[in-house]
């Protein structure tokens, strides 16, 4: 556990708005992408919330999106399970009902140690830029896309992100 | 038949023996329309055969014309496919086999075998498709795959175990003085996190790289960092996938917790010797015979079609049937509950030492003297033939064969199990009566004719079920049968005494009894083959 414990730290320094210290790269970029990043409960250090940014140029931007994780009790040796907030995801790679996300990296083959939460929300994050049409949980949006239809796809993706329950703490 | 009683008498006699069989291929063979499908047969199995193995051309052009060797006969019989080339292996074996074909091929490569190793694993041990892929993209290649790192900027760090003090892994993020590991990326974890990680990822068979990029730990560092040869799991795994995705032509032994694979190398053949009732079965070192087209053990004399008709009937009925797989009965007279824990059918009950036969729960005596009438189905309803049966009927037809085929796995079983204890009795033997190991060999012997026998009766079960009830030869299948089945039971009856010293007095009637039984087992395989190749004998759903 003592690795959740300092990924928790480490978490604080870099997504604290008020911290001065992180003047490198990586944790600016970390704070672009990431607005909230903290374990439900501070005495239980393997269930977390997130809530990460919609990508400028994509549907997605100016919204935020909420994500529920789950680090099992053999984390990192396996990857954490993470799913958005059920019905409030439009995307090819996300099953929109449960929020569950297809992402290599999150299945026990692709995963390795190496990464951490944050690296995790980062991909997510990418994955949300480049949407893989080609292993959909989403069909209808895959299929749009495949079909390179943008102005579909923009007003689908319009229209479920502004019904969606998300969190409205767009600026 | 009216010269049964004679063969009981003379059970071993070879020459009466084939006296009767010959007398049987006459009935069998005359009718006067000359076969198109057996002379197709021999056609096509020729034509399979000779392009393969051309020096047993001649044999097989005379398959019909001329005396064969008995072994081929008895294949032929039996509805396998003679001379069929195959190897049976184990993983170990496929995996020593890879390793040959890398010292063979590593000159053309000009880089060490452990890598050539990453590679074949890669490529799923697919010597064209890496060869092809390795004469394109050389470089390239061995940076995709990890065996070359693409940054140069970790020359300094040599791969391996390094001991460190006070190092802080970024995986357990524990500060300590610990043995690290890291390849030429200098991605450098302690060796506990490693073996997690490495440990995990052992039985799926992929290739494992450092835990921050795609460089590739080799079987030597695996051993390395686990401590002990765990890289042989890995590679066991990486060939247990191989031969999954190569199922055409690999194929496990389908007895439990054997762990053999038979590797036929030609498999172009096999949907033509389907067409013609011919089965390829196969053996592998553990002595299991199974068949290669449909994977279920040895089902001579049902071919691959008549056998999965039956399965899929089995387990659409099975719900229905509840009933059959119970082992227990009630004796029919005092009623106490009798468990079945032997092979053979014949029961005494041990309370009121009642005997009767366990399939028909009917007194033994009848069965002794006179023929194994438990195999025959008896027609109630003579008056109506003819007319297309009811489902009721077909059902109860079926229910009647069912339960006797599945009466004969249960005591297939545990024959087995009697199979098992074998070993202590010829043990026994040896101390207790001085007699040789291969003296005692004849009880083995025995034990293996008799599963085979049982086998072969079992499946004759199916074979009945989907035969024309009012041909002729099927009358003379049943009656093949009945003899089958009584050989079997008296022979199982034989193999259940305890005494080493009754069974050393009595050792000529093993010999005698295993003969008749392999005798009476290819009389009915050759039957079950005239009935499928007339098509008497085809699936239905009844």
């Amino acid at each position: 556990m003592s690795r959740l414990l300092k990924e928790y730290k480490k978490i604080q320094t870099t997504l604290s708005p008020n911290s001065t210290h992180h003047n490198n790269n990586d944790d600016d970029e970390f704070n672009q992408i990431i607005t909230y990043l903290h374990p439900i409960s501070t005495s239980d250090l393997t269930h977390w919330q997130a809530q990460i940014k919609g990508p400028q140029g994509t549907p997605y931007a100016n919204h935020e999106f909420q994500l529920q994780i789950e680090c099992p009790p053999t984390y990192p040796i396996e990857p954490p399970i993470i799913h958005f907030q059920p019905l409030s995801m439009p995307h090819c790679n996300v099953n929109f009902q449960t929020g569950a996300i297809c992402l290599d990296i999150l299945e026990k083959q692709h995963w390795t140690p190496a990464w951490n939460l944050m690296t995790t929300m980062k991909a997510i994050w990418i994955l949300l830029k480049d949407p893989v049409p080609d292993s959909p949980l989403n069909v209808d949006i895959a299929n749009i896309l495949r079909v390179n239809d943008q102005s579909a796809y923009n007003g689908l993706l319009n229209y479920y992100l502004s019904a969606s329950p998300s969190p409205s703490t767009t600026k | 038949m009216a010269s049964d009683e004679e063969y009981s008498e003379a059970e071993s006699d070879d020459s009466l023996y084939n006296y009767e069989s010959r007398n049987t291929s006459v009935d069998l063979i005359c009718p006067k329309n000359p076969n198109l499908t057996s002379d197709d047969s021999e056609f096509d199995i020729d034509e399979v055969d000779s392009s393969d193995y051309d020096e047993e051309d001649d044999i097989d052009n005379s398959l019909l014309a001329t005396p064969v060797s008995p072994s081929t006969k008895k294949a032929l019989s039996e509805g396998s496919v003679p001379n069929l080339k195959y190897e049976c292996l184990t993983t170990k074996e496929i995996y020593e086999k890879m390793l040959k074909r890398i010292n063979h091929l590593q000159p053309v490569f000009s880089i060490p075998p452990d890598d050539v190793l990453v590679l074949m694993q890669h490529y799923d041990w697919n010597e064209e498709r890496l060869l092809e892929a390795w004469t394109e993209k050389m470089d390239e290649l061995l940076q995709q795959i990890g065996l070359k790192s693409a940054e140069v900027n970790g020359s300094s760090d040599v791969r391996g175990i390094k001991h460190r003090n006070d190092f802080m892994c970024i995986i357990c993020c524990e500060e300590k003085n610990t043995d690290t590991f890291s390849l030429e990326c200098g991605h450098e974890y302690c060796l506990d996190c490693y073996r997690h990680y490495i440990q995990d990822k052992l039985h799926e068979g992929n290739i494992i790289t450092c835990m921050d990029c795609s460089l590739v730990l080799k079987n030597v560092d695996i051993d390395q960092i686990m401590g002990h040869a765990s890289s042989t799991k890995l590679m066991n795994s990486s060939i247990k996938s191989f031969v999954q995705k190569h199922h055409r032509n690999y194929k496990w032994c389908p007895y439990a917790d054997c762990k053999h694979i038979i590797h036929l190398k030609d498999t172009s053949s096999l949907a033509e010797y389907g067409r013609l009732h011919y089965s390829p079965f196969v053996k592998c070192s553990e002595g299991h015979r199974f068949c290669f087209s449909c994977g279920f053990e040895i089902h001579a004399p049902a071919d691959c079609n008549i056998t999965s008709a039956w399965v899929k009937k089995a387990k659409k009925e099975s719900e229905n049937l509840n009933w059959v797989l119970s082992h227990t009965k009630e004796c029919p007279k005092c009623s106490v509950s009798i468990e079945k824990n032997g092979g053979c059918n014949h029961m005494v009950c041990s309370n009121c030492k009642y005997q009767f036969c366990w399939i028909c729960e009917g007194d033994w005596a009848p069965h002794g003297k006179s023929f194994y009438e438990c195999t025959i189905y008896k027609n109630d309803d003579t008056k109506s033939k003819g007319a297309q049966e009811d489902p009721g009927k077909q059902l109860k037809k079926y229910t009647f064969y069912y339960r006797l085929f599945n009466e004969h796995e249960v005591s297939a079983k545990l024959d087995w199990k009697l199979g098992q204890t074998v070993g202590h009795k010829v043990k026994a033997l040896q101390d207790r009566m001085g007699v040789s190991w291969i003296e005692g060999l004849f009880l083995i012997e025995s034990i293996k004719t008799l599963n085979e026998g049982r086998t072969a009766l079992k499946w004759s079960f199916a074979v009945a079920f989907y035969s024309d009830a009012s041909h002729n030869l099927t009358k003379i299948f049943l009656d093949n049968q009945m003899l089958l089945a009584k050989a079997v039971e008296d022979l199982s009856e034989l193999l259940q005494i305890k005494e080493p010293e009754t069974i050393m007095k009595r050792k000529p009637e093993f010999y005698n009894k295993s003969g008749y039984v392999e005798n009476r087992r290819t009389a009915l395989m050759e039957c079950g083959r005239d009935l499928l190749c007339k098509g008497i004998c085809k699936p239905h759903d009844g």
